[in-house]
């Protein structure tokens, strides 16, 4: 079985959000929070400063501490090492947002539109004319999927994820730089896991033991 | 008198961990101590309450005045980043709950 994850180059990251705008749009996220965002930080000493840009979502941990956190059991890892929540289950006790240390994981306070007093196309449609992953609703909390929703569709077409633009999380086609890989973890071969061995690519806070999913390239 | 030292030395720890937090875990749940049903680490609800009023861990212990520049958390940019005494910085969390810590919620894998 496989296990998707993400691979980003910090290296050619200009900080552009695309990533985190085809997020938004792809994810209808809810007002003021973000599935994907970019945190940026400077290194070095005038003359010889850098900017880093450090694009965020959800590691989707192999040890997931918002899964063991959560009361209701409503957040679960599929079977290819997505980190999913069921809203159905979810009560909003946000002790998940409490145990990531990696601040991924958002609650919808209220329902907002994108718009005052206005309804996008998509904000009309009716709950259960979405998928399953973006009937969300106030009360409960939100995070990234890594797009399952095209990975899902892709499998269901024999296709394999990551190989065309529909069938790939919507944050890595956008990028201008080239900055974002998905594929197989587990496959030798993917351009992730050779990306991983050449650059010897780190996960992010480590120490926690979480085992991220998403590999950074520094 | 070295033994005594020592004693006076590891008593907060000894008060903090094994089962004085773990008692108080177990009437929390079972509803013999009222933290309230408002979910969340603010000032008021109970995660807060559980830390401050309960265990009546100081502020400083958690709080730090903001994070560093290079600090990778998301939700550093939303409330309550602003929030008097300061943001707490995640790393925090795991000195007492590791697996184990005295707060041991095996949500990490840290031994």
């Amino acid at each position: 079985m496989a296990r998707y994850g993400l691979v980003i180059d910090l290296r050619k990251c200009i900080g552009c959000s695309s990533c985190v705008a085809a997020c938004k749009l792809e994810n209808m996220v809810q007002k003021g929070n973000w599935w994907n965002y970019v945190i940026e930080y400077e290194e070095g000493e005038y003359p010889n400063v850098k900017r880093i840009f450090v694009p965020m979502n959800c590691m989707h941990c192999e040890n997931p501490p918002c899964m063991k956190a959560c009361p209701e059991k409503a957040i679960y890892k599929n079977d290819y090492g997505v980190v999913l929540i069921d809203y159905s289950k979810c009560k909003g006790r946000r002790y998940c947002i409490a145990a990531c240390p990696y601040g991924v994981i958002h609650y919808i306070s209220k329902e907002k539109t994108f718009y005052d007093n206005h309804e996008t196309p998509y904000e009309k449609l009716p709950i259960k004319a979405k998928h399953p992953l973006h009937r969300k609703k106030a009360g409960i909390v939100e995070k990234c999927t890594l797009c399952w929703h095209r990975i899902e569709g892709a499998l269901k077409e024999n296709k394999k994820p990551g190989s065309d633009y529909d069938s790939t999380p919507a944050c890595v086609p956008v990028c201008p730089a080239g900055a974002r890989y998905f594929g197989d973890l587990d496959d030798p071969d993917s351009t992730v896991s050779k990306l991983i061995r050449e650059y010897k690519a780190k996960r992010l806070k480590e120490e926690f033991g979480t085992k991220p999913q998403v590999y950074y390239i520094f | 008198m070295k033994n005594l030292k020592s004693l006076i030395f590891l008593l907060p720890v000894i008060i903090f961990s094994g089962t004085d937090v773990k008692k108080v875990a177990k009437d929390i749940k079972e509803g013999k101590i009222d933290v309230g049903e408002e979910y969340g680490m603010e000032i008021g609800q109970r995660y807060h309450k559980i830390h401050s009023e309960i265990l009546g861990i100081d502020c400083e212990k958690c709080h730090i005045e903001k994070y560093e520049e290079n600090y990778l958390y998301q939700r550093k940019y939303k409330l309550p980043e602003g929030d008097e005494p300061g943001v707490v910085k995640r790393e925090v969390c795991i000195k007492c709950h590791k697996l184990k810590g005295p707060a041991s919620l095996k949500l990490y894998n840290i031994k």
